[in-house]
């Protein structure tokens, strides 16, 4: 029922892979495949997050997306949101994510 | 005889004025006529101008009420318009789709914390197994004492003594770890419970938001078709509106006849004057008059006719000369 998530880390950058439905479920494995590189303080890295396998996506998700990017801190980070579906990118988009997050 | 003839000779002269006054009279009416007409015709034309005129700023002031676009935000007395009301509900979904978010944000970071307490609750049940095998060996210890207490006969006997005490605070302890487990086991049921709540809280299903948003964006579309069609509208009614100032314009110019009729009119008022005098020709001393030969009475019919001649004449020389309006040069007015 819920989905999975794969991490690709490379120097500076983190790509984090959804496939399936992005929900409450994914909570823990959502913050594990990001707080190994928050929670060294370093900043300036980059978070890619990849929808192109993600099929649903509810409010929770979106919580867990602002606090990526709290947690990411905001000012150093840029975090890009590639390959969602029409779908999901009218959700994020009805959310106003546009402006703090690059949407491509 | 002669007295006979002078008789007819005066009938014929009253006669003569008497067809000349119903002439008269009914040149009177036709300009009385027209001039009643062209009154009406001309105040009608210009209410006609008017109650246009007055069904454009009609028209103009109920669609401009309806497009308004309110002002500022605060503006109390603002108009309500099909507008306004749709971007204020794209507002309040905005609002309400940004409550939402905030909420389950709030709710993830909650969540995270209660798994944060989650591993910590583990450590402290591991911390309690550490203090179990600590009791376990004091348990083991104390066993020992007793034992070497034994062999030590009556010398032994107080320190059997505390070893047994020594035991029973080993007992407790692992009693009192049990107990601490329990409650932690309750607090991590507790803990599971709080995060199906707070699960809830979180997890909203997003479509309604977009299906909100599309059905608000369709009506925005509907609203700027409405207000194009209005502005056509508005756009044809205005160019009516001129076509009617214009022909009325063209209808009151026309009423300029007037003038000509009253021109005319006069110069027929003179005309007729002239003829009253051609009953001079009939006058009864020149045709039967005593001591008149008849080259007399020619020269005075002569002299009469020339004289009617020349009045006919200066009067027409006088009068309108034009037949049309188009030809005139006459004022408007």
């Amino acid at each position: 029922m819920s989905g999975t998530i794969s991490v690709e880390r490379s120097d500076k950058e983190t790509v984090i892979n959804i496939k399936g439905r992005f929900n409450f479920e994914m909570h823990s494995q959502f913050r594990t495949a990001y707080q190994e590189d928050t929670s060294k303080g370093q900043k300036g890295r980059k978070f890619v997050i990849d929808l192109s396998g993600t099929e649903y996506i509810d409010s929770s998700a979106l919580g867990m997306l602002l606090l990526l990017r709290e947690e990411a801190g905001t000012n150093e980070s840029d975090i890009e949101i590639i390959n969602a579906k029409p779908e999901i990118r009218k959700i994020l988009e009805t959310a106003n994510f546009q402006r703090l997050f690059k949407i491509s | 005889m002669e007295d006979e003839a002078r008789r007819i000779a005066e009938e014929i002269v009253s006669e003569y004025r008497r067809q000349l006054e119903s002439v008269r009279f009914e040149k009177d009416q036709v300009k009385n006529l027209v001039q009643d007409a062209i009154g009406k015709l001309t105040d009608s034309f210009n209410g006609l101008r008017s109650s246009s005129d007055e069904q454009l700023g009609l028209v103009t002031g109920l669609t401009s009420s309806m497009q308004d676009d309110d002002g500022g935000e605060d503006g109390s007395d603002k108009k309500i318009n099909i507008r306004g009301f749709v971007s204020e509900t794209d507002k309040i979904l905005k609002t309400f789709v940004n409550h939402i978010i905030l909420v389950s944000r709030q709710s993830m970071e909650m969540v995270h914390r209660i798994d944060d307490l989650s591993s910590q609750m583990a450590e402290i049940v591991e911390l309690l197994n550490d203090i179990n095998a600590i009791a376990e060996q004091t348990n083991v210890l104390s066993l020992n004492a007793r034992i070497v207490a034994a062999r030590a006969g009556q010398a032994g006997e107080a320190f059997s003594v505390v070893a047994s005490e020594v035991r029973k605070l080993a007992r407790n302890s692992h009693e009192f770890s049990d107990r601490i487990n329990g409650v932690v086991r309750n607090s991590k049921k507790n803990i599971e419970s709080a995060k199906g709540i707070v699960e809830i809280m979180a997890s909203k299903d997003m479509s309604f938001a977009i299906e909100a948003k599309g059905r608000v964006d369709e009506m925005m579309a509907e609203v700027s078709e409405i207000d194009r069609f209005t502005a056509e509208t508005i756009h044809k009614v205005t160019g009516v509106a001129d076509q009617i100032s214009n022909q009325v314009g063209v209808a009151v110019m026309s009423m300029q006849f007037e003038d000509m009729v009253t021109q005319l009119s006069e110069s027929m008022e003179k005309k007729i004057h002239v003829l009253e005098n051609f009953s001079q020709a009939m006058d009864p001393d020149i045709l039967f008059g005593d001591g008149l030969t008849a080259v007399d009475r020619m020269q005075r019919l002569e002299q009469v006719l020339e004289g009617q001649r020349a009045g006919f004449n200066a009067v027409d020389r006088g009068a309108v000369q034009q037949s049309s309006m188009d030809e005139g040069d006459i004022e408007l007015f």
